[in-house]
């Protein structure tokens, strides 16, 4: 008799079915279906998912939905996780003091110092002064040539300008003489007035080395001992500028506050262990480790990283319909990262980059309401519906199945939102462990290093590798090679990094170099998914060492990334350990080993049952 | 015609408004290029300044009319506009800023959004 049984996976980002034609015990075709969760994992709303994701598995094997036999859904391991960031400094420029921003084309060159002045205001200055003149949009460039030149003529001695249109070289172009020229600063009137300022405009391909140093501005401002102590975040802030402007008012004071970020409390087995956000993710990561199995984290009550923690713990809380004291966090991952932070108090936008952690919570909860989820499906699909299994055991059965694979096994699942790992002994023995920190927080971090204003952006930048447009009819690829096209590319591509899609090109609004962005990109994956993978191989491994292991089988959304199993080899190898993304069933890639699973636990049963 | 210098040329016809030309031959300049005006009869506007981005050290060259500006690119053929906006809506910023991105087109950075 033939029978059509189908398994059902629901994962945090996706639901993937295994749809199997089973005659006397044995499979005789399968297919897939994939579509996204609709909803949070474990929750009514997943049931379209799951319809939809059934449906095209049937479509495939050309079956009418309702001739199915059996509809088997996983035991979903209740795991959630969540991200946060914390800035663990900041600087703030109080009675603003400098202009660090870098406009494409400031006008002129050299070194100017002398006391900030409107145009407007100009020819009733003292003569014996010298000048930095602010030009506001309401001039356009001739006119203010024009003013100028008309200025100098008079006797004023003017060494440098600072504009607000985009108007620098067309300026000084204009002008009799040379001088420094900012254009493009954007708060033109928050510049304090009658102050001594410096402009400083480095020639083409150079940057500014006067304003950079701590003793160059304290020789143009005349600066104490102790007084140039506090000129060194100014300078350091326009470290790589082509042209700058530092003003000396008489409050100025710049500091680099450390903001109190929180405490983390961790409750192990035996005693708690705290740690301080401030101290970075070294030290979390250390006392995480110490802690050994943890029972509950908390954060102190009051601060950022508490309301995070808490949060999620909340979230947990509704989701399971539970309460809030009955919800655990049980896993968490610091990561240290820079963050581009706006400058407080800077006058054109200036950002500086700042230390702060990521922090990915993984809660853990007593059960997910699945049978409740199961009878909804038999209802709205009229055939009848079980849970099959575990999730992780589900997973390891699924995995098997490549080719290749063997006992003992460790299949590590790279999701969304949490890294699980189950490890299957020679001896059939298993131990499931989950771990907080996956592909979301990757996306999250690759954001803000990056400070991309879209998230789509990060998450381009996650999956695909990336090329750079270098003329209207080639692109470079981060790899080296050129690939050169008949017809010119679009305008808007044109100089950008591009992420090279399936379906074309996405452009990367960022001025950081392709170079820069690749190395972000892989510096962050190898911070939290390479991590991770080694923190679940040292968890599992009965010996501490990770000689014991065989085999690293990767699967999941997340291993479908295209250089991680590259990554993960070269660090695996040196411990003689196999690893690479799964191939389910021999086509499906790392993808539906859940669902596969739970179709071949079926097989096992009814082989039993015989 | 001077081909002696790198320099982007604009082809304008006579009818063509000068504030255009005028605009856009800033913005190449706020970006450090130079560029050189020619007046062609409107017939052979398009023609003409495909001729001129070829003649161009820099391989790019704007045809100007009333009703449209076009960039050329002497690698994309005689048909191929790379850039095309109408000028009735054109403000001068927005003049300024296709100047700009003729420039940049040739220093290989990225455009301005117009």
């Amino acid at each position: 008799m033939i029978k059509y049984v189908a398994g059902i996976d629901i994962g945090n980002a996706t639901t993937e079915t295994a749809l199997g034609k089973i005659e006397d015990g044995k499979l005789l075709c399968c297919t897939s279906g994939i579509t996204k969760t609709t909803g949070i994992k474990g929750t009514k709303e997943n049931l379209y998912g799951m319809v939809n994701s059934l449906k095209e598995a049937c479509r495939k094997m050309e079956l009418p939905m309702p001739s199915l036999n059996l509809i088997r859904i996983n035991e979903a391991t209740p795991v959630i996780g969540d991200f946060a960031m914390e800035t663990i400094t900041q600087t703030v420029i109080t009675e603003s003091a400098m202009i660090g921003h870098n406009p494409d084309t400031p006008g002129g060159i050299g070194l100017g110092i002398g006391f900030t002045v409107f145009l407007e205001d100009i020819f009733e200055s003292d003569k014996e002064k010298d000048y930095i003149v602010i030009i506001s949009d309401q001039y356009d460039f001739p006119e203010a040539a024009e003013e100028i030149n008309h200025a100098e003529e008079f006797g004023y001695s003017i060494k440098g300008l600072i504009v607000q249109n985009d108007d620098g070289v067309l300026i000084c172009n204009r002008l009799k003489e040379t001088i420094p020229i900012v254009d493009e600063v954007a708060l033109i009137n928050k510049i304090p007035v009658g102050y001594l300022c410096t402009v400083e405009v480095a020639p083409p391909g150079a940057s500014i080395d006067f304003l950079t140093n701590p003793y160059g501005i304290a020789t143009a401002f005349s600066l104490s001992s102790e007084e140039t102590k506090h000129v060194i975040h100014i300078a350091k802030a326009l470290i790589g500028n082509r042209s700058a402007v530092v003003i000396k008012t008489p409050s100025g004071s710049i500091q680099e506050r450390i903001i109190p970020a929180g405490e983390i409390i961790i409750t192990g087995k035996k005693q708690q262990y705290r740690v301080n956000v401030d101290d970075g993710s070294d030290k979390i990561m250390e006392q995480v480790k110490r802690a050994g199995t943890i029972q509950d984290i908390h954060g102190s009550s009051g601060t950022n990283v508490g309301g995070m923690l808490e949060s999620v713990r909340k979230k947990m809380a509704q989701i399971t319909e539970s309460p809030e004291a009955s919800i655990f966090i049980q896993d968490l991952m610091a990561v240290d990262t820079l963050v581009p932070q706006n400058v407080v108090g800077a006058l054109a936008n200036e950002f500086y980059m700042e230390k702060s952690v990521g922090i990915a919570a993984m809660v853990k909860t007593q059960k997910l309401h699945m049978q409740h989820l199961a009878s909804l499906l038999e209802e709205s699909t009229g055939c009848p519906a079980e849970i099959g299994g575990i999730e992780g055991d589900m997973a390891v059965l699924g995995t098997l199945t490549t080719p290749g694979s063997g006992k003992p096994i460790l299949v590590v699942d790279i999701g969304a939102g949490s890294t699980d790992a189950c490890y299957l002994d020679s001896t059939g023995r298993k131990t499931t462990i989950h771990l907080a920190g996956a592909g979301n927080m990757v996306t999250e971090l690759i954001q803000a290093e990056l400070g991309l204003s879209s998230r789509e952006e990060a998450e381009a930048i996650k999956k695909y590798p990336l090329a750079k447009a270098e003329s209207l009819f080639h692109l470079k690829h981060e790899d080296g090679s050129v690939e050169f096209f008949k017809t010119p590319i679009n305008s808007g591509f044109f100089a950008k990094v591009l992420s090279i899609q399936p379906d074309g090109f996405l452009p990367i609004h960022t001025q950081h170099s392709l170079e820069k962005i690749r190395s972000v990109r892989r510096e962050i994956k190898k911070k939290v998914l390479v991590k991770n993978v080694l923190r679940a191989l040292t968890q599992v491994s009965s010996s501490g060492t990770l000689h014991e292991f065989e085999h690293v089988v990767l699967v999941g959304g997340s291993s479908l990334d295209f250089e991680l199993p590259n990554m993960l080899t070269d660090v695996l190898a040196y411990y003689g350990i196999t690893s690479g993304k799964g191939n389910i069933r021999g086509c499906m890639g790392p993808r539906n080993a859940v669902a596969t699973g739970l179709l071949y636990a079926y097989l096992e049963e009814e082989k039993n049952h015989e | 015609m001077n081909n002696q210098y790198p320099a982007i040329h604009l082809n304008y016809v006579q009818e063509s408004l000068s504030s255009y030309i005028a605009q856009i031959e800033y913005g190449i300049e706020e970006e450090g290029l130079f560029s050189i005006c020619t007046l062609v009869p409107t017939s052979s506007l398009q023609e003409s300044t495909y001729a001129s981005a070829q003649a161009s050290k820099v391989g790019i060259a704007l045809g100007i009319s009333q009703k449209q500006i076009f960039l050329m690119h002497r690698k994309a053929g005689p048909d191929t506009f790379i850039l095309h906006k109408a000028p009735p809506s054109l403000t001068d910023a927005e003049g300024r800023t296709l100047g700009k991105n003729a420039a940049r087109l040739v220093k290989g950075l990225p455009l301005y959004p117009v």
